[in-house]
């Protein structure tokens, strides 16, 4: 049933190792299609990693097979320790896991659906109870504990899907995509609660195509595209190689490009970069706020009108840009270059 | 806790999340419970004076065990589209990331589906029994019915769970369910005997296994027409062996696609 490794009080599969999660090589294809193509990484104790990509990078299958959801054709993968293709039942003790989607009951209320999860988790009727009240207090879905899961808002859906993966307080948690779908508000919210997990010590793999969010959140970002990890390194390497955030204004006359470039120079240091074309002068910038302000300041005392101007957030597409030529996103000319 | 122990209270809190879905969302009631009343009005009284079956007396007699097994069939195929629903909206990932028995969940789930089947079958037959249908035999062989009825409906049910573990989501389900039922349930001896129908399609509806379990119940409540040829010591072993074989197909196949279920 889901494979050998039955949990029990006299059996212990788990290997001592340093990192929460080791994968070695995976390899997942569907006919012709490679998902994934020998990916390797390694997750310290305590630590989120972020595993950064756009869709059809392999993001999900590697999360489904670290979640003991779906068996690689290649490769290994111990989670705390617990060989999940060897032992997939003992090592789900040690795993909660957040899908792309809420994985809720619609029709069963906040609190049942985590006193159900607590039950077959085991922890026994009263227990189970107490647990699913501590996490509905902790989400901030106490009010709405006994209402059904259809009258839940996108993310309050989210919130209650994720306290369902942390019923046990698991040591490693798995989030495809966590904030898919939701407004701002409900992101923060849930980066709140993917932190607080971290400083209490639980390991985290973020599967994200956000990079703000794995900025955000995670200590090691890998890059996956197709299967393949373009890089891998800290959000500042990342970011430090893709340039960072820049501070950019669009102009209505070409004319005013030099002027706009001299300004955006002495504001930013240095670096400014001119789209003649586009009517668009950029520079990477650090200080992001005060420099805008410096910059409408004195393009104003220039005497110059943007017709658009702010800080231009570094992204996937950037990172993809950079390190592919191409956009993270494909348009169908970059799929026909691929091909 | 043991591993016996733990594994009955993992199929009682899956039961009772089936339980829980039919109290809250009576929508799901609605076809179990009323299509044995509208087939047994449309059938067993609208059509009952043009409908002459050779050697029986009253046509909702004959009528009502085949519209039973028929609605019991029929309530059991909606656990495909429950299933598939639970695939697509994460559920079954969601389980299948607990320490818990794929098969646990799966036989709580039907556990659930059973009391619906039951539920079913208890309004065929008062259907039936307000339309002038009788159990002409002992309260055993009545017992012994409605036991087989179940036990139909439970095998039909696993099918289901294997379609909705197998098809692409709870849309294909409901194409699908009514696509396999309907001809299964009216290519039978549900609404008359097969040797009323043209020479081709006879074979189909005497070797149709709705028909076996047909046959048996009117044997064993004393509804089968007289002179039909048709005698108990052949009757329930076929009805009998009909159901394990679909039991014994349909359980560890709904166990391997549960534990190969796609992402949602």
């Amino acid at each position: 049933m889901g494979g050998s490794g039955s949990p029990g009080p006299h059996r212990d599969y788990r290997v001592s190792m340093a990192a929460a999660i080791v994968a070695e090589g995976l390899v997942k294809r569907y006919g012709s299609v490679t998902a994934l193509a020998g990916l390797s990484l390694s997750v310290p104790e305590g630590t989120v990693l972020g595993l950064l990509g756009p869709d059809r990078a392999g993001k999900t299958t590697a999360v489904r097979i670290m979640a003991t959801l779906l068996r690689p054709d290649g490769g290994s993968c111990l989670v705390n320790g617990v060989d999940v293709l060897a032992h997939p039942r003992w090592a789900r003790q040690d795993i909660g896991m957040c899908g792309q989607r809420p994985a809720v009951d619609d029709f069963l209320t906040g609190f049942e659906n985590l006193e159900q999860l607590g039950r077959l988790h085991r922890l026994g009727r009263r227990r189970a109870r107490v647990r699913a009240e501590e996490l509905l207090e902790r989400f901030h879905l106490s009010e709405a504990a006994h209402r059904p899961v259809h009258c839940y808002p996108p993310g309050m859906r989210r919130r209650l899907d994720l306290a369902g993966a942390l019923v046990t307080a698991p040591p490693v948690v798995l989030l495809d995509e966590p904030t898919a779908g939701l407004d701002q508000r409900s992101r923060l919210g849930i980066w709140d609660v993917i932190s607080e997990r971290v400083r209490a010590g639980t390991t985290l793999l973020l599967a994200t195509r956000h990079l703000d969010e794995a900025d955000e959140l995670a200590d090691q970002i890998v890059v996956l595209d197709r299967g393949h990890v373009l890089t891998r390194g800290t959000p500042e390497e990342i970011t430090r190689h893709i340039g960072g955030d820049r501070l950019q204004v669009v102009l209505g006359n070409r004319a005013e490009t030099q002027v706009a470039e001299d300004i955006l120079n002495r504001v930013c240091g240095g670096r400014a970069v001119v789209f003649l074309d586009q009517h668009l002068v950029q520079a990477p910038v650090v200080a992001g706020t005060p420099a805008l302000v410096e910059l409408v300041r004195r393009l104003d005392a220039a005497g110059i009108e943007p017709v658009d101007i702010g800080i231009h957030r570094a992204s996937l597409d950037d990172v993809f840009r950079k390190l592919t030529g191409q956009a993270a996103t494909p348009t169908l000319a970059d799929e026909e270059a691929r091909a | 806790m043991s591993e016996l122990a733990a594994a009955v209270q993992d199929v009682w809190v899956t039961a009772r999340r089936g339980l829980l879905r039919g109290r809250r969302e009576p929508r799901l009631l609605a076809l179990p419970l009323l299509q044995p009343v509208l087939f047994m009005l449309l059938f067993g009284v609208v059509l009952s004076g043009v409908v002459a079956v050779p050697g029986v007396a009253s046509y909702p007699g004959y009528l009502t065990p085949g519209l039973l097994v028929q609605a019991v069939a029929i309530t059991a195929g909606l656990a495909a589209v429950g299933v598939a629903q639970d695939v697509r909206r994460g559920m079954v990932d969601r389980f299948r990331t607990l320490p818990v028995r794929a098969s646990a969940v799966l036989f709580g789930r039907t556990a659930a589906d059973l009391v619906r089947i039951a539920m079913t079958a208890a309004v065929a037959a008062a259907a039936g029994v307000i339309a002038g249908w009788r159990v002409h035999s002992g309260p055993a062989a009545a017992a012994a019915g409605f036991l087989l009825v179940l036990t139909f409906g439970y095998a039909v049910t696993w099918l289901s769970v294997v379609v909705g573990l197998s098809v692409r989501g709870p849309g294909a389900a409901r194409v699908l369910v009514p696509v396999c039922l309907i001809p299964l349930t009216f290519v039978s001896n549900v609404l008359a005997p097969p040797d009323t129908m043209p020479s081709w399609l006879r074979p189909l509806a005497e070797a149709n296994p709705v028909s076996a379990v047909v046959t048996a119940l009117r044997l064993l409540w004393g509804n089968e027409p007289a002179g039909s040829g048709a005698t108990p010591p052949s009757a329930y072993p076929l009805a009998l062996t009909w159901i394990a074989a679909a039991l014994l197909l349909a359980i560890p196949l709904a166990l391997h696609r549960y534990r190969r279920a796609p992402a949602p």
